[in-house]
């Protein structure tokens, strides 16, 4: 069977594809969320992004997804919130990171806290 | 500003990534450039100064001059740049420091982009920007002071003889009736005849109202920091 002229294109942009980290982000259509959106679409050679307003939404849409990181960006945490995130990680090992804008400290689940985190921090965290 | 179609915008928030992430969205306006971006009230003045912007948007609570003080601060200095605070703090006093400090707008953080432009744009033309919730609150500080104005002022403690005045400065130390009697080599009876007056004529209803007016007018010394108690 003969292939299509462009399937080596199309190989290559599968690889790229599949070697992107897959970020969930969770988060409002607030500044913070908006922003941190901004953000991450620079980083599109990097990362393939998809959104949810909220972690039921997040969990549904993670079945699919099948997220690398799980990015929980609200202005303030809901503790109704905490066992679906827990939930989420066991399903799909995913690194859940989560930062508010009440408490700016990023937490990497459940290892790793940075006071006043930068864009970097942020950056190493996804693509470790 | 600089042109007709360029607004010059000012960033101060110490949380790094709402900064960051923030400056990314204003940045992708048209019509709109970041100048500059600084982590807390010190930095903050001292950009305004050197890029002399059209507005700044700055948080309330941050580290070594907050956003009060920086607003102040910029306001001496600039007076024609506008000022937003953009803070998580729904706190009236906060509110209304930031009112009395010369901030032309107060949002909250949780404000969706698109407020925030259409806040920045209105600023600009001279409007003056505010969350509903947050102008609720305003408005009814309004309505608590114009209350207030309209009712009789206080009378001054002049309108007070100098034994009611000494009545009084006892009362508000929390003697009874009796106490201020002996107290003053007086009757009962003559104490109670004096608060009376007292009462009607500071236009009030307690003994209670009456020390709070007292120890707001300053007719009650507070004990001398040094004084100790003598064992017997």
């Amino acid at each position: 069977m003969s292939l299509p002229l462009d399937c080596g294109y199309h190989l290559w942009k599968r690889q790229i594809t599949v070697n992107k980290r897959r970020l969930l982000l969770i988060t409002t259509r607030s500044l913070f969320g908006t922003g941190l959106m901004s953000l991450l679409e620079q980083q599109t050679d990097r990362v393939a992004i998809e959104t949810a307003a909220d972690v039921r939404t997040a969990l549904q849409k993670s079945q699919t997804f099948q997220p690398d990181v799980v990015l929980y960006f609200r202005e303030t945490s809901r503790p109704e919130d905490e066992a679906l995130l827990q939930e989420l990680m066991s399903r799909h090992r995913a690194r859940v990171i989560h930062c508010t804008l009440e408490a700016d400290r990023l937490t990497i689940y459940d290892q790793t806290s940075i006071n006043h985190a930068t864009v970097d921090d942020l950056m190493t965290a996804v693509l470790k | 500003m600089t042109s007709m179609t360029t607004i010059k915008v000012l960033v101060v928030d110490d949380h790094t990534l709402f900064r960051k992430g923030l400056v990314s969205l204003l940045g992708q306006q048209k019509g709109m450039e970041v100048v500059g971006e600084a982590k807390d009230g010190d930095e903050g003045v001292r950009l305004a100064r050197q890029h002399r912007p059209d507005v700044v948007l700055m948080d309330v609570k941050m580290p070594h001059l907050n956003g009060i003080q920086a607003a102040q601060a910029i306001r001496e200095l600039l007076p024609e740049t506008r000022i937003i605070m953009l803070t998580v703090s729904d706190e009236d006093g906060d509110l209304f420091a930031a009112v009395k400090a010369g901030a032309n707008g107060y949002l909250l953080k949780s404000v969706e982009p698109e407020q925030l432009i259409k806040s920045i744009h209105l600023l600009i033309k001279g409007e003056p920007v505010i969350s509903h919730a947050m102008a609720s609150k305003l408005l009814g500080e309004f309505r608590a002071m114009a209350k207030k104005a309209e009712q009789p002022p206080e009378p001054a403690p002049a309108a007070l003889t100098d034994r009611e005045t000494d009545i009084l400065q006892l009362l508000a130390k929390g003697q009874s009736n009796k106490e201020i009697g002996s107290s003053l080599d007086i009757s009962e009876h003559t104490v109670k005849i004096h608060l009376k007056n007292i009462l009607r004529k500071l236009h009030m209803n307690s003994r209670v109202q009456a020390a709070v007016y007292a120890h707001q007018h300053g007719l009650v010394q507070a004990p001398s920091p040094g004084r100790t108690r003598e064992s017997a």
